[in-house]
C-alpha cells in the first residue's frame, strides 16, 4: 500500500513539472562583450 | 515594445546604479531600434546569491558577481545586422554606465509576431507585424517614421 502510494505520488510529482522552452537564434545571444558568440548557429 | 527584464545580484547594486543601467538599456534600444522614448517597459528582478547562479567562466568570457542577465522580448522582423548592433550598443551602453566588465553583461533577444502582444485593453496593436510581414512598418499603419515599436 505505502509503495502503491509512493509510486501515485511519484508520478503526480511528474506532474508538476511545467516546461516552457523558449528559442532564439544564435545571433539574439550575447554572452558577454556584446558580440553574437554563437551567431553562426540560427 | 521592447520589454526588457533585469537580473541582478542581491546586494550588488543601489537604486541610483540600477537607474543607470535602466537609462543604458532604454538609450541602447532607442539608438539601435529607433524605438521612441515613451515605448519603456522593464522589469527589474533581484534575486539572492543562492537564486542567481552562474559559471565563472563560459567561451573565454569571466564572469563576476556584477554579471547582469538581461532578457529583452520585442516584436520580429528587425534583421540579422540590427540585432547584432543592438546587443553591441546595450553592453557599450551598459558597461559606460554602470562600470562593469564588458564580460559582465549576458544578453538574449527574444522576437515574438505583432500577434502576441497586447499593450492593454486586450487588443494587439501591432498584430499586423508579424514574421510573415517582415516588411511591414511602423509608417504603413500610422503614415509617419519608420517601423519603432
Amino acid at each position: 500500500m505505502i509503495e502503491h502510494e509512493r509510486a501515485a505520488g511519484a508520478s503526480k510529482a511528474k506532474d508538476e513539472g511545467v516546461i516552457l522552452l523558449s528559442e532564439a537564434p544564435g545571433e539574439n545571444v550575447s554572452f558577454g562583450q556584446g558580440l553574437a558568440q554563437r551567431a553562426f548557429i540560427s | 515594445m521592447p520589454v526588457a527584464k533585469i537580473h541582478v545580484l542581491e546586494g550588488q547594486y543601489n537604486e541610483a546604479w540600477l537607474g543607470k543601467v535602466s537609462s543604458a538599456i532604454q538609450n541602447g534600444l532607442i539608438s539601435a531600434l529607433g524605438i521612441p522614448p515613451e515605448d519603456f517597459f522593464q522589469i527589474i528582478h533581484i534575486f539572492p546569491r543562492g537564486q542567481f547562479r552562474h559559471t565563472p567562466s563560459f567561451l573565454g568570457l569571466n564572469y563576476s558577481d556584477d554579471l547582469i542577465v538581461l532578457e529583452i522580448t520585442f516584436i520580429s522582423g528587425r534583421p540579422k545586422q540590427k540585432r547584432l548592433g543592438l546587443l553591441k550598443a546595450l553592453n557599450d551602453g551598459v558597461v559606460a554606465a554602470a562600470g562593469i566588465s564588458p564580460d559582465d553583461l549576458l544578453i538574449t533577444l527574444y522576437e515574438t509576431p505583432g500577434e502576441n502582444i497586447s499593450f492593454g485593453r486586450g487588443l494587439a496593436q501591432r498584430v499586423h507585424i508579424s514574421d510573415k510581414d517582415p516588411k511591414a512598418t511602423y509608417a504603413d499603419h500610422h503614415g509617419r517614421g519608420e517601423r519603432n515599436d
